[in-house]
């Protein structure tokens, strides 16, 4: 009986234009979005090129300098080129976040995070953030990439292609026809829905692979990627065929079926996701830095009173790395290196502690928010699609731990020429230490959960729909 | 009138109808969930903010230092939220909230909610905008998509044909109707907001920014209500014609506006912030607009403050040099940052004029702006706070570094405390509403013009449908 159904509906498939129509449009704004968050990351690769192509011009001229004698005033500069503090203020490096390959199918939050960092010897917490410059209007529309074609779009597609399975088969009379033959009307239905689902995972597995290629033009895309990906995205297709299956099966018109799918989409896709946004916004509100701006110009203050030695030997005591350079006569003047270099470490030390308060308060919003959002199957989805691309918080956070200890290592490095008084020679330029995405890698395990409670959500509403189509006669 | 005899019918067959209560009950729990919420934040908002230029006034009021250092300490300004914001937020979320003053620096208007916090934020918020903005207009689809369908199916349409209703009277009755009872659900809300908001208004220009916002709702639903009967006239059947405004309220309310926000970008692409600044600090010392760089000028300050006061060297003169010089670079620096971020400004307004022509082919796009704009929550309110900001910013350094010029001739001079008691608070002026119905002109025109198209094709064209039967 599969196969007669399969190519019964095959051949009204065929003959509906519409359907066909609706299929191709589907194909379409994927395709689209595609193209579209491809040429975002792109853009993004290109502000970064120029970025770095700037260091390098810098770079270039911070060596030049050396040898550039020409007027007195150069020569003075020349004498300062291989200074640290001079390095440190015309050679901040760059901490660059590359995306990952799939960031082109799924952009998250990547246009308001920032995608690079200047580092320093010292950390300013009141300087601005390094967000990217954006027109609001475009962030608050969202962005048109492929996870929002999945997440909006093809749940919208399965409504329209579900919503009349059972209501067309009973008001063409059909039904009753099946019914006095002994054929099961409740697998009937289930085998076209099956249809539409085989047409629906191999529409999706096409789009899914021109993302996977138009990704790798860019970056090589890693099967356990691209494997995590697909297996989320068949299995939110799967929670809204049971949704489907469990709506048919209350055996009601078109009309009231496809208006109930409809509502089923809202309530999912726009009203739980507001409603969380609404109880997180007040019950956990971001909070202003007024306070932390403020700590830190007190502070500033603060220190910068605090006699030298005690800045010293709080610096001494914290990098025990630089024990060795301790120089107590030196040490108490405010003319000596470990007063600047103390002043800097202990303000530093001090408002972190309340930065990461701060912090605290910032991710508490945010792990309510990942909280919450496990329960809707499109906000889970969507977490899941911006953690595999490397464009959620998460990944956010951990390039800033990675920039952290990048300050950390840049600091050390040039720390050990001012302690000592010694100027950087040109080829020690060359060593300078470098910036180094690490990523965590993608593994399969982190999406277990993911794909399981997708799973799970789908076996329990196919039960109760199954349950459902028994108990409700015509 | 036989219009009229319609669309009372179509009132009370509504009010039978148990769907229209379910659907109306629905849309009064959301809005006055969406009303709290938007009170809620509001209030939030005020607090913290209140609260944080409390703290900074406090610390100027406290202040006793040299005026440079204190220009280095600086304020802090934060962007005060109008009441409308309890209807639309707009772009909040997505803008900045606080504006750092400090001496040699320009800056945006930095730290965006969006910034701190997941792509959760990305699915929206329940505001009243935008219950108004895609939630309504799908009540009226439930409501109306069957209006002109139904007659069809169940074939009074001929009897009503045979008894003289013409097609023009069928479809204003129906769309009449059926606008009555959108009306009925929404009236008593407008008239709760109105008289929640009005009495505690605190900016001028409120009530007329309520009032524009409350019309630029009625026509957008007038203009649904009509398109669904329209679709409804032109279905074969029920469900299709749910089918079919189903899909243009997708494609109108959550598609295009995308796509549109996408669109505009093209060919009007907007720098990183790395190369923004880089300009900025290189037009700085390379000068800008034909200027020349930053030793001649200081040179030629020199020089020039030399010959103002008849003076041969620095040490003659009866102010601080430092402090005129100061003053000279952070003039100097104010055009190379207004240059530059200027461009970018520029930018993001031919942007913002492309999403407003969108506007004629999707009146959703134009009550958005229109309510966003109405409400302060657009980009033209937010660069309206960022010059305010940036002229403050300027006038706060300036008189810093002139108390220093004409004081600080004294080694290591101390400006008394009344200095920066003194120093006025910045008080934000909220555009006129002239100036806001400048700015959205071109939401206004299109959807007025949708408006006019509607009353036209019912007026002159409804007569002439081929109504599908």
């Amino acid at each position: 009986m599969l196969s007669a159904i399969f190519k019964h509906e095959w051949l009204l498939l065929r003959r509906q234009k519409t359907e066909v129509a609706a299929l191709l449009f589907f194909i379409l704004t994927g395709l689209l979005s595609i193209g579209t968050g491809y040429r975002a990351i792109r853009l993004q690769s290109v502000k970064t090129d120029s970025l770095q192509k700037a260091y390098q011009t810098d770079f270039g001229n911070a060596l030049a300098r050396f040898n550039d004698t020409a007027t007195p005033q150069k020569k003075v500069q020349a004498s300062f080129a291989g200074s640290a503090e001079v390095v440190n203020f015309r050679l901040p490096q760059n901490a660059i976040l590359v995306p990952r390959p799939l960031a082109i199918l799924s952009l998250g939050q990547s246009d308001v995070q920032p995608f690079n960092q200047q580092v320093k010897t010292s950390v300013d917490f009141t300087a601005p953030p390094n967000t990217p410059i954006s027109n609001p209007s475009k962030l608050f529309a969202g962005n048109f990439d492929f996870s929002f074609v999945l997440i909006y779009l093809m749940p919208l597609f399965v409504i329209a292609f579900c919503y009349p399975v059972y209501a067309m088969e009973k008001e063409a009379g059909t039904l009753t026809l099946l019914m006095v033959q002994g054929v099961s009307v409740q697998r009937i239905m289930i085998y076209k829905l099956l249809f539409r689902l085989m047409i629906f995972t191999i529409v999706t597995f096409i789009l899914n692979l021109a993302g996977f290629i138009s990704a790798a033009l860019l970056q090589p895309v890693t099967g356990i990627e691209a494997i995590i990906w697909t297996c989320c995205s068949l299995a939110y297709l799967l929670i809204w065929f049971a949704i489907a299956y469990l709506i048919i099966s209350f055996k009601r018109s078109a009309t009231i079926t496809a208006m109930a799918m409809a509502g089923v989409w809202l309530l999912l896709l726009i009203v739980i996701p507001s409603m969380i946004n609404m109880y997180l916004s007040t019950r956990y509100p971001v909070p202003l830095r007024d306070a932390l701006s403020s700590y830190d110009r007190h502070t500033g203050e603060e220190v910068w009173a605090s006699p030298p030695r005690i800045l010293a030997d709080s610096f001494f005591l914290n990098n025990p790395q630089f024990a060795a350079l301790k120089n107590p006569a030196r040490d108490s003047l405010r003319s000596g290196k470990a007063f600047v270099i103390g002043y800097f470490d202990l303000k530093e030390r001090k408002v972190r502690r309340v930065a990461s308060l701060l912090d605290h308060e910032v991710e508490t919003h945010n792990r309510i928010a990942s909280r919450l959002s496990a329960w809707d199957p499109p906000l889970l989805l969507q977490t899941a699609f911006n953690s595999i691309a490397g464009t959620d918080r998460k990944s956010y956070l951990r390039f800033q731990d990675n920039v952290s200890q990048f300050q950390r290592t840049w600091r050390n490095f040039l720390f050990n020429y001012q302690m000592r008084d010694r100027h950087l020679q040109p080829d020690e330029f060359h060593n300078f230490p470098v910036f180094d995405t690490k990523r965590d890698p993608v593994r399969f395990n982190d999406y277990l959960s993911t794909i399981l409670v997708l799973l799970c959500a789908t076996m329990l509403i196919t039960v109760w729909g199954h349950f459902t189509f028994k108990k409700i006669t015509l | 009138m036989k219009w009229v005899t319609i669309a009372r019918k179509e009132i009370r067959s509504a009010f039978r109808d148990k769907l229209f209560i379910l659907l109306a009950g629905i849309i009064w729990v959301l809005l006055a969930v969406s009303t709290w919420n938007g009170y809620k934040s509001y209030e939030i908002v005020r607090l913290q903010r209140t609260a944080a230029e409390k703290l900074f006034r406090q610390e100027w009021d406290e202040l006793e230092s040299n005026p440079h250092s204190a220009a280095h300490f600086g304020t802090y300004l934060y962007k005060p939220y109008s009441v409308l914001t309890l209807i639309d937020n707009g772009l909040n979320n997505f803008t900045g909230t606080a504006y750092h003053v400090e001496a040699h620096k320009q800056h945006d208007v930095n730290y965006s909610t969006a910034m701190d916090t997941d792509s959760i934020l990305r699915f929206g918020e329940l505001t009243v905008a935008s219950v108004m903005q895609l939630l309504v207009p799908l009540l009226i689809i439930f409501l109306c998509f069957s209006g002109i369908s139904r007659e069809k199916e169940g074939g009074t349409l001929r009897m009503l044909s045979v008894q003289g209703v013409d097609q023009r009277s069928l479809i204003t009755g129906k769309i009449m109707g059926n606008f009555a009872l959108v009306l009925m659900i929404l009236m008593p809300f407008f008239i709760l907001v109105c008289t929640g908001i009005i009495p505690g208004r605190q900016q001028a220009g409120t009530l007329a920014r309520l009032i524009i916002i409350l019309l630029s709702y009625l026509v957008y639903f007038f203009i649904i209500v009509s398109a669904v009967t329209f679709v409804s006239a032109f279905s074969r059947s029920s469900p299709a014609a749910l089918l079919t405004n189903l899909a243009i309220w997708f494609i109108l309310c959550i598609i295009i506006p995308r796509i549109a926000a996408n669109w505009v970008e093209k060919g009007v692409e907007l720098p990183s912030r790395f190369e923004l600044n880089r300009k900025v600090n290189e037009g700085f010392t390379k000068g800008v607009e034909g200027d020349k760089g930053f030793m001649e000028r200081a040179e030629d300050f020199r020089k020039e403050t030399l010959a103002k006061y008849k003076a041969d060297s620095i040490s003659q003169l009866p102010v601080n040099f430092d402090g005129l010089s100061m003053q000279n670079n952070e003039d100097y620096n104010s055009k190379v940052y207004r240059h530059y971020a200027g461009e970018v400004e520029q930018l993001i307004i031919h942007q913002q004029h492309r999403l407003q022509y969108l506007g004629l082919i999707n009146p959703f796009m134009a009550v958005q702006q229109i309510s966003m704009g109405a409400s302060g929550t657009d980009y033209f309110h937010h660069l309206a706070f960022h010059h305010q900001a940036r002229q403050y910013r300027d006038d706060f350094i300036r008189t810093l570094n002139m108390d220093l010029a004409i004081n600080g001739t004294v080694t290591g001079y101390k400006a008394s405390n009344e200095l920066y008691r003194n120093m006025p608070p910045f008080i934000y002026q909220v555009p006129g509403v002239n100036t806001m119905i400048g700015w959205q002109q071109f939401s206004i025109i299109a959807l007025m013009s949708w408006l006019v198209l509607t009353i036209l094709i019912l007026a002159f064209f409804s007569n002439y449908m081929k109504i599908l039967r």
